[in-house]
């Protein structure tokens, strides 16, 4: 999938919504400046993974807005991000638990931001996510078809999320290796 | 009220999709599927294709209420907005999604429950239980393996005969082993207490920001038993 062919305003690509499970509890917990280094933690872990055709796109608190060019990088960088926040979790005191929604389809431009249906689907599936898990839309199963032999995707059957007016069929993917 | 009855071509598979409205389940010894609502019940929203997999879709805005009767060992899969989602016999696989519905399941053979507000209950999951709530509270009486996991609800698990994995951000975890499994058990503030049964000798990795972690089985290398909380106490102690 290439942005090639949209308009100016419209792009194609996998949109990934993550949030950290317990943020708040955490801030209460240990204060502003562990938090803010958590938020640090986080955002360094990700760069150090994207692939060149992504980029964060923006923070909302807790959570992040990631783009990425290619479905198939979406999940495989999504799933190894987990990798790495477990094993600073279980490494560290902190207890980096994010949960992450994948969806692919058409986004809209808005200055650097990215918004439209697509977008909100993306974070619908988040809310779904339990802490360490990756669910992914069926419109990013079918992007990334078979092309990954080591990652397993286990449906969750139709999903009814506030706001969307169909039932979407929900994956969870797993990394196998 | 309305009702229907279908016949089911193999083992069914039902799925089901409903904004509002509770669904209520019942597993039992029959071959056929029994559908009654306080709605309508349309056809055309009723799909069963030759494998016996049944598409069950309730009208938009949803209804009062859904009962099923379906054969025993069937599978379901179950999703809903506000939906609560009750299951009562022995079901097959089962997967339940509803954003503010409570869960109650009596027996299935593997489980797959979420709620983002809501509660989840369930007395018995032969194979592997996993089980997802933001803020509501958890609980399994029986369960071949668990992985559980709440913001701030509280978590009890009370016989579980596999491997554990349990996290909550501030609610209590409560875990209940029956064999020699692994555990790894996470929380910010809540406390953490595994039963460990009587001559098993686990490994403790028990870790607590505050406090010290109790401790009162024989070492061994049975199994591990890993919690770790930022606040919490943690007690494992023999059942």
């Amino acid at each position: 999938m290439t942005e090639a062919g949209q308009s100016a305003a419209s792009t194609e690509g996998t949109v990934v919504f993550t949030d950290i499970v317990g943020f708040t509890e955490f801030t209460a917990l240990r204060g502003d400046d562990e938090a803010l280094s958590l938020l640090s933690l986080q955002e360094r872990l990700v760069r150090s993974c994207l692939p060149d055709n992504a980029r964060i796109v923006k923070e909302l608190g807790d959570g992040l807005l990631i783009w990425f060019q290619d479905a198939c990088e979406a999940v495989v960088t999504t799933l190894r991000l987990q990798e790495l926040y477990e094993e600073e979790s279980n490494e560290s005191d902190v207890p980096l638990w994010v949960r992450a929604g994948v969806h692919s389809g058409r986004q809209t431009r808005r200055g650097d931001d990215l918004v439209g249906h697509d977008v909100n689907v993306a974070s619908r599936v988040c809310t779904v996510a339990g802490p360490g898990e990756v669910l992914v839309s069926d419109a990013t199963l079918d992007e990334v078809d078979a092309k990954l032999s080591d990652v397993e995707f286990e449906e969750l059957g139709p999903v009814v999320m506030k706001g969307l007016p169909e039932p979407m069929r929900l994956y969870r993917a797993i990394h196998f290796g | 009220m309305s009702e229907l009855t279908l016949d089911v071509p193999g083992a069914l598979e039902l799925h089901v999709t409903t904004r509002s409205g509770r669904v209520a389940v019942q597993a039992e010894e029959r071959l056929d599927l029994y559908i009654e609502s306080d709605a309508p019940i349309r056809e055309e929203k009723i799909v069963v294709d030759p494998t016996g997999r049944v598409v069950l879709k309730s009208s938009r805005g949803g209804s009062g209420w859904l009962n099923l009767k379906v054969p025993a060992g069937a599978d379901l899969v179950v999703g809903t907005v506000s939906g609560h989602v009750e299951l009562h016999g022995p079901a097959g696989r089962v997967r339940i999604t509803t954003i503010s519905g409570h869960i109650e399941i009596e027996r299935a053979e593997a489980l797959d429950a979420r709620t983002i507000s809501g509660s989840i209950n369930v007395d018995r999951c032969s194979g592997r239980c996993k089980l997802v709530s933001k803020s509501g509270s958890i609980s399994c009486n029986v369960a071949g393996s668990a992985q559980v996991s709440t913001m701030s609800g509280t978590i009890k698990l009370g016989e579980v005969s596999g491997n554990v994995a349990a996290q909550s951000a501030s609610g209590k975890i409560e875990v209940g082993l029956t064999t020699a499994s692994d555990v790894a058990v996470r929380t910010m503030s809540g406390s953490v207490r595994v039963a460990v049964p009587r001559g098993v000798r686990p490994h403790p990795r028990l870790q607590s920001l505050s406090g010290r972690p109790r401790f009162e089985c024989e070492r061994g290398d049975d199994c591990e038993i890993k919690a770790k909380s930022l606040s919490g106490q943690i007690e494992v102690l023999p059942a």
